[in-house]
């Protein structure tokens, strides 16, 4: 019976060649389709492990105003706008229902460690005329009886904190409040803690001039409150001074300073992803390994350490670093005042407590450096590392911070992130838009995820057209040839049957010869579409058609589509053909069966009338 | 019109033949447009971004981690300034001068003026500047000692736009470590071109008291047998889609590619594109182009193949009705157009409905979805004949015996 079904076939050379032709083609078709989107998927779920997005969130002034004051630099009123950032909205404003984080946002701080006995990588690129320290506490006393409304030469008497060389110098003092009428007598000493910069003399030329600097205010936030800044950057020496409440202030404030040139920022993390230079590609792990997940979330004692602090410290992978934590600072970006490509950095923040005391430590940790990183400038301040800066998991500060807040401010681009689904940040704006604040403003780096994403879709749209065709094809050949290759076998069949041939061995006459002939070209078909998907894959994996040279991609983004193998599931592969033949096998017995359910003698009968 | 008629007619009574046939115009034409969308959508997006997508560069130390307060060494500015690819081109370097005579050592700290050597009004960061009539941006590019001065320099000189300026110029000394001192002061008269002005909104006050062209600066210390090095330099690119070429060039200058483990120095010899948005988009688009263009004549050859043996086969299933219409008397070539004209006329509609779908998708234009379709038509007629051959050969008395 299979041999005549064959015979059958091969009697109309032609049309059974085009069959097995069209058939081949569909079958191509469909598993080349089947194949893409079988590689688009796997290629979508590595993406979620190769990308992430995260968000930055920043608190917008609730109010600027228009300021004048007198500078007293350029003897002139400027114009300044100051802009009000309190009450601060807090980071957990942004946990609603609506919107559902990987990583919630945290208004991170950074915390100052004191490390004494390490040698600290200074600025590169410092002013050349104030060389050094530009901060110091000294005795003074004023050339005349002035007021610091305008600039006043003082003749430094001795130098409590700062570089010698300034010892009996003669130096112009600037106030920095022009309200600020208090005398100053010349037969009286007075202690001060000012900055180093340049003022024109009253001929025209610049010199050495004093500011106050911040580094004597108070700062700290204590209780969810901001301590009422004391800025008393002077006071006048009498008679056991030191021994004095107001005379230890001022040696406190002095171990203070000594203690913050000492000192180099760590920066607790829930992941090295979050901290925007590592996400942006500006910071990146040169030696070692990067801190794993499970190190972020159980809080171990690790931490990544920059290459250019661990190169003057002799400092290797697996070593140990015991951080002396001694202030938290939630008011800025530590990049700001540890940066390596700046001299104009100052305090913004006072070193002393509410009790004029130089913050104690409040937590103290060996941990192993598991990787060192390097930074290249970024294009903000929020994208580029701190100088000797070290990261930690931020759960692995057990001790609580709420004593030693140094300063507390606005969320920030560069200290509050968090995580969201790829692909999702239209769908957060909308939430946002609809239940959130809008005092706060948002960016969004996801590391290109959508442009791959985008490519992955035009791929996946292919493969849906590849499948549509095969599909609509396979459906419209089926039929057209059961219909010529089984129904049109009418007369055969009832013949067979009046030879006494059972419906069975019709049936398998009908079919056997037509599906073997299915089963070979879907075969054939199949090997086809996979050695076209080949080709395909390989012209995915192309090698970099731009030159990397002197490119800001680093090293890990440059491969981000080596590290989305576009694989294909076996499965899915065998399951094309399965289905195609169990289609066709199905729809042909349909065909066969209702031949083979017609009386032949009523067929016979049908044929006599004609 | 007798055969036109015959041919309505024909395709009335093979409904189901002629929806088949119509279905399967639609589909294959429908789906050369969507491919043909695709890759048009996709070239389109590309030269967008090429546009749309900035990418600059500037020169840096060896590690990367300053673009500013370098010092770069002539060819590499040489170099920059000849590239053709490159655009909003900028150098500067400080310059400063007085207006009196003072030891050029203490410049920076007596009361001199800060000036950038410079070839754009870029440099500085006040943008409202009032040039003097006929000159523009572009006297920055001379060499003629002319100067942009600020607002306040101008009123604190007591002069004017147009004037001349006698300003002494304290020259540069760079030595073997790239430290820069000021070591002698030369008097030279300059023209007042232009000021600018600082608005309230302008907080950065930091801004240079005088622009003055580099090339006019340069070529003064070259008289004095000095070097004039720049400490900062940046550019674009004309087009985004030439960085190769512009990195070929600048490797062959000598420019170094980043390496942060180096030792700090000021020495500006490496480059740092920001190109990572333009290179991972367009790498995308490129693949995605490349992929459309490698499949695009598969699936055309392909499709092409499927019209051909659908016209045959159909062509095939009538043989019967073409040897009757020759029985009846008809010529040849006269059942030859009906046919094709039948098919013609189906596939016709099956184009000009796939045309509009694909115009209402939204990508092609009526003149190249037009071109697609006669493609196709083309292909239906060019099967139909082939086909129309085929059946011609067969014998016309066998036909009528089978029919007995």
């Amino acid at each position: 019976m299979v041999r005549k079904s064959i015979k059958t076939l091969l009697r109309t050379p032609k049309m059974t060649f085009s069959f097995v032709l069209f058939l081949i083609f569909t079958s191509a078709l469909l598993a080349l389709g089947g194949n893409i989107i079988s590689m688009v998927k796997s290629g979508s779920q590595k993406l979620d492990e190769v990308f992430t997005t995260i968000g930055v969130v920043s608190q917008e002034p609730w109010d600027t105003k228009r300021m004048e004051y007198y500078n007293a630099y350029f003897k002139k009123n400027e114009i300044y706008y100051e802009e009000n950032y309190r009450p601060e909205i807090s980071d957990s404003s942004l946990l609603i229902d609506e919107i559902e984080y990987i990583q919630t946002p945290w208004q991170r701080p950074y915390y100052g460690a004191h490390m004494k006995d390490y040698v600290l990588t200074r600025l590169e690129s410092r002013n050349v005329d104030l060389d050094g320290l530009r901060d110091l506490i000294v005795e003074v006393t004023p050339v005349e009886d002035c007021t610091l409304v305008d600039t006043h030469l003082m003749k430094i008497e001795k130098i409590i904190f700062g570089y010698d060389s300034y010892s009996n110098m003669e130096i112009e003092v600037i106030g920095n409040d022009p309200e600020d009428t208090t005398m100053f007598y010349k037969d009286k000493k007075y202690i001060m803690c000012l900055m180093a910069t340049v003022a024109p003399k009253e001929d025209g030329t610049l010199t050495h001039a004093f500011t106050p600097t911040m580094a004597a205010a108070t700062t700290q936030y204590y209780n969810g409150e901001h301590t009422k800044a004391k800025f008393e950057f002077y006071d006048e020496v009498t008679e056991g001074f030191y021994e004095r409440e107001e005379g230890k202030r001022w040696l406190e404030l002095k171990d203070a300073l000594q203690r913050q040139l000492e000192t180099i920022p760590v920066l607790p993390a829930d992941s090295t992803d979050s901290l925007l230079a590592f996400h942006k590609g500006k910071a990146y792990i040169e030696e070692g390994a990067d801190l794993s997940v499970e190190e972020y979330e159980s809080g171990e004692k690790v931490c990544l350490v920059s290459q250019a602090f661990a190169r003057y410290n002799n400092l290797a992978i697996g070593d140990e670093l015991e951080l002396p934590l001694y202030y938290a600072n939630y008011g800025t970006i530590p990049q700001k005042f540890f940066y390596t490509n700046s001299d104009n950095w100052y305090y913004d923040f006072g070193l002393l407590n509410k009790d004029n005391k130089a913050y104690p430590v409040f937590f103290q940790e060996k941990y192993r450096i598991k990787g060192l990183y390097t930074a290249v400038s970024g294009e903000s301040w929020e994208d580029s590392m701190p100088m000797n800066g070290v990261v930690i998991p931020a759960k692995s500060v057990t001790a609580k911070d709420e004593d030693n807040i140094i300063d507390y401010g606005p969320m920030l681009e560069g200290n509050t992130t968090f995580q969201i689904q790829n692909g999702t940040v239209e769908e957060f704006m909308k939430n946002w838009q609809a239940y959130g604040n809008t005092q706060l403003e948002f960016e969004f780096y996801d590391k290109g995820y959508s442009l791959v994403e985008g490519s992955l879709k035009r791929m996946e749209k292919m493969a849906i057209i590849f499948s549509i065709v095969g599909l609509i094809m396979m459906v419209s050949l089926v039929f057209f040839f059961c219909n010529i290759f089984i129904t049109k076998q009418r007369e055969r069949a009832m013949i067979e049957r009046l030879l006494g041939v059972s419906k069975k061995g019709v049936m398998i006459s009908l079919l056997t010869g037509f599906l073997l002939f299915s089963a070979v070209s879907v075969g054939i078909g199949t090997g086809l579409g996979t050695a076209l998907t080949g080709v395909f894959q390989e012209e995915t994996r192309t090698e970099a058609i731009f030159d990397l040279t002197y490119s800001n991609i680093n090293v890990d983004e440059a491969n981000v589509y080596e590290q989305i193998p576009l694989t294909v599931d076996v499965r899915e592969v065998l399951a094309v053909p399965i289905v195609t033949l169990l289609f066709i096998a199905v729809v042909a017995a349909i065909f066969a069966r209702r031949i083979v359910r017609d009386s032949p003698l009523e067929m016979l009968g049908r044929r006599e009338d004609l | 019109m007798f055969i036109f008629r015959t041919a309505v007619e024909n395709i009335r009574r093979h409904k189901r033949k002629s929806i088949l046939f119509f279905m399967a115009c639609l589909l294959l034409s429908l789906i050369m447009q969507v491919i043909l969308i695709n890759l048009q959508v996709t070239e389109r997006e590309y030269l967008e971004i090429r546009r749309s997508i900035p990418v600059t560069g500037r020169v840096t130390n060896l590690t990367g981690t300053s673009s500013s307060r370098l010092v770069i060494p002539e060819k590499n500015i040489a170099a920059i300034e000849n590239c053709d690819f490159l655009k909003d081109k900028l150098y500067q370097a400080p310059v400063w001068f007085t207006n009196h005579e003072i030891d050029s050592k203490d410049v920076r700290m007596n009361n001199s003026y800060y000036g950038l050597a410079t070839n754009s009004a870029e440099a500085t960061s006040y943008k409202e500047i009032t040039w003097l009539e006929g000159e523009s941006e572009k006297s920055l590019s001379d060499e003629e000692l002319k100067i942009i001065v600020s607002k306040p320099l101008l009123e604190a000189e007591n002069t004017s736009l147009g004037k001349d300026l006698d300003l002494y110029i304290h020259y540069q000394h760079c030595d073997a470590y790239d430290v820069i001192s000021y070591d002698f002061s030369k008097q030279h008269t300059f023209r007042i071109i232009g000021f600018y002005t600082a608005n309230d909104n302008e907080q950065d006050r930091q801004g240079a008291d005088i622009l003055v062209p580099y090339k006019a600066i340069t070529a003064l210390h070259k008289e004095e047998g000095r070097r004039y090095l720049m400490d900062g330099a940046s550019f674009s690119l004309v087009d985004p889609a030439e960085i190769n070429a512009v990195k070929e060039e600048m490797k062959k200058t000598g420019y170094l590619s980043i390496a942060p483990g180096a030792v700090p120095s000021r020495k500006g010899n490496a480059l740092l594109f920001e190109d990572s948005t333009f290179i991972k988009t367009a790498t995308n688009f490129e693949d995605n182009i490349r992929l459309n263009k490698i499949f695009l004549p598969v699936l055309l050859g392909a499709l092409l193949v499927v019209i051909y043996l659908l016209v045959n086969m159909l062509m095939q299933s009538r043989r019967e009705e073409y040897l009757l219409y020759r029985v009846m008397g008809m010529r040849r070539r006269s059942v030859g157009v009906l046919f094709c004209l039948e098919h013609i006329l189906i596939a016709l509609g099956g184009v000009i409905v796939s045309l509009i779908l694909s115009m209402i998708m939204g990508g092609t234009s009526w003149m190249q979805g037009a071109i697609l379709s006669l493609l196709v038509l083309l292909c239906i007629c060019v099967g139909t004949m082939i086909a129309l051959v085929s059946i011609g050969r067969n014998s016309l008395m066998l036909a009528v015996q089978k029919n007995d």
